[in-house]
């Protein structure tokens, strides 16, 4: 299968402490991959890394046949990498469409002379349809009805899917998605099992999901790898993983009955 | 349609008005073209602090340079002023934009400390160059505008030719920020990090910022020059880019009417209260106080932010 994006033995050190140490990844053409460890494996800091907040102290990031260690965020973007963040962060004062708006490519490319110099008629049809084109992804997570709203009152959930929505709106090929179901109830995961599978077959995003939840794991992942302290120990499936002793060993310990 | 109504009110009071006040007291109308000239220099500093979120507090220096560049351009090269206005706008925006280049990697009270700096050094260009500033004594005798034959002599012509001047950096500073653009700016001054990471480029739109912001105060400038027909180093004092500073804070950040409320109290107040001169600043530095407590989005601001501009969707619209 082809790779999408490729890491080789990269390490992250922050100071004297290793977040990341020589871990190998790829990440393949269609496929839900799951990173899962403990609290403080790293999860957090391999997404900073892909999406260019972090550097590699060392070791090879790969995008699509090119190597990407230095690359700023907004280009990252650009050619196809988006995320959604742990901590919800959106701009709270700013109403859902504009959140999303804000990424649109097109929307983030209008030109100061054309915003200035067109003609109303001109711009309204163009905008029109980047409005089209952003509540459409709106709906894809179903907040098209909440348009108006600030981003900042939405509730919990809703915050985590107008992130979503946002990723998807940057146009994205890979979406990185950082505990999306935190604080989200039973109904609410598994809608979201839904539609993230559905973004994933029908659209063909590959995605990357950082998940505590194991049965939300376990159901919708291809392929799961396993951090602790900083350092890959296992990769394989999902039925591969829950019988791999280094891992009910090392990681999941006392839990190991749950899976 | 309200709307409109009251907008064709203003129109004509702003054209009639001037007429009868004129009549009465020709300082009355001066004082109108100080809020005038003051409107654009709180628009053009609104896109750089209220859109792009950059505490900049050197904006008298726009204004300054837009100022010189035109005394001189129009005595040393015969320029006539509608040229030189433009031109010295271009100045202005350049220096706003090579301003820009270093400081936008700065944030919070660095960024107001060295656009300080900026302000002053500028400004001690002005008083120091005097092979070509003539230093504290200023440049005298910068002509009128003329047009036809037909040159400007009274306030009147001045009173239209500045409320061209504000209509003009309105609409294009309305055109701006109601944009992509705009969305940008307001993204970057909500989350710089969080832009960076959602594709947007914030030392491009924040150096925008700073240009457009200094192309209008220079323009400003120019108009200043060829009113009052003479410059000196005393106009362009980080005072004044304070008093700039407070127009925007007072009316509201982000809101362009706010801007030119802003500069419609903080240029009228001072007036009214001339009987108290000495308490004068006291009292205004007290209002300011207990806006930033009680009011702290100015009189005009966050709120009436108008939402969902883009693209004109309209309210609760849910397809
Ligand atoms: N900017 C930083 N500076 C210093 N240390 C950091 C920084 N970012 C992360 N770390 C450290 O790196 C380690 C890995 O953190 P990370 O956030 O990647 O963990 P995580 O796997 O996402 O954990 P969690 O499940 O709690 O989200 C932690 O020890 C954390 O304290
Ligand atoms: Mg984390």
């Amino acid at each position: 299968m082809d790779k999408v994006l490729e890491l080789k033995k990269v390490s992250v050190n922050f100071g004297g402490l290793a977040a990341l140490r020589e871990v190998d990844l790829d990440v393949r053409r269609g496929e839900i991959l799951s990173i899962i460890g403990p609290n403080g494996a790293g999860k957090t800091t391999l997404f900073n890394l892909l999406t260019g907040i972090y550097r590699p102290t060392s070791g090879t990031i790969t995008y699509k046949n090119t190597v990407i260690n230095k690359l700023k965020p907004y280009r990252r973007v650009e050619l196809g990498l988006a995320r959604t963040f742990q901590n919800t962060r959106l701009l709270k004062n700013m109403t859902v469409l504009e959140n999303v708006l804000v990424v649109h490519a097109e929307c983030n490319k209008e030109g100061i002379f054309a915003a200035v110099f067109n003609s109303r008629a001109h711009l309204r049809r163009k905008r029109e349809a980047i409005v089209q084109e952003c509540v459409e992804k709106l709906a894809m997570v179903g907040l098209e009805h909440k348009l108006d709203v600030l981003a900042g009152s939405l509730p919990y959930g809703e915050q985590r899917l107008l992130e979503i929505a946002r990723a998807l709106a940057t146009g994205c090929e890979v979406l990185l998605l950082d505990e999306p179901a935190a604080g989200m109830n039973a109904v609410e995961k598994a809608e979201l099992v839904k539609k993230i599978k559905r973004l994933s077959k029908q659209f063909s995003i590959d995605m990357i999901l950082i998940e505590h939840d194991m049965g939300m794991v376990m159901e919708i992942s291809d392929r799961i790898v396993v951090l602790n302290y900083g350092m890959k120990i296992a990769e394989g499936s999902p039925r591969q993983i829950q019988n791999d002793p280094n891992v009910i060993n090392a990681y999941l310990g006392g839990e190991a009955e749950e899976l | 349609m309200r709307k409109k109504t009251a907008m064709i009110a203003v129109a004509a009071l702003s054209i009639v008005v001037p007429v009868a006040l004129q009549q009465v007291n020709d300082y009355l109308l001066h004082v109108v073209i100080m809020i005038g000239i003051f409107s654009v220099l709180s628009l053009s500093l609104n896109v750089i602090i209220g859109y792009a979120g950059q505490f900049a507090l050197g904006h008298a220096a726009f204004y300054g340079i837009g100022a010189y560049a035109a005394a001189l351009l129009m005595l040393h090269f015969d320029l006539s002023f509608w040229i030189a206005l433009p031109a010295s706008a271009v100045i202005a925006g350049l220096a706003g934009f090579l301003l820009g280049s270093p400081v936008i990697r700065l944030k919070g009270d660095y960024l107001g400390i060295v656009t300080l700096g900026f302000g002053e050094i500028v400004r001690l260009i002005f008083v120091g160059w005097v092979d070509v500033t003539r230093g504290p004594m200023g440049l005298p005798g910068i002509p009128a505008p003329s047009l036809f034959g037909f040159t400007f002599s009274g306030k009147l012509e001045f009173y239209y030719l500045i409320l061209l001047l504000v209509l003009v950096t309105y609409f294009v500073i309305n055109r701006l920020v109601h944009s992509g653009v705009g969305l940008s700016l307001l993204a970057i001054r909500e989350d710089e990090t969080l832009a960076q990471s959602i594709g947007i480029r914030p030392n491009k739109y924040k150096l925008l910022a700073f240009t457009v912001g200094g192309f209008f105060a220079g323009a400003a400038g120019a108009f200043w020059a060829s009113y009052i027909s003479y410059v000196s180093p005393d106009a362009f004092r980080y005072l004044d880019s304070v008093n700039i500073l407070a127009m925007v804070i007072l009316g509201g950040a982000a809101s362009l009417p706010g801007s030119i409320l802003g500069a419609v109290i903080l240029v009228a107040a001072p007036e009214i209260l001339r009987y108290v001169s000495d308490y004068r600043m006291i009292l205004l530095g007290l209002a300011i106080v207990l806006m930033m407590i009680f009011k702290p989005s100015g009189f005009w601001g966050e709120k009436h932010r108008r939402r969902n501009f883009y693209g004109n969707v309209r309210k609760g619209e849910s397809k």
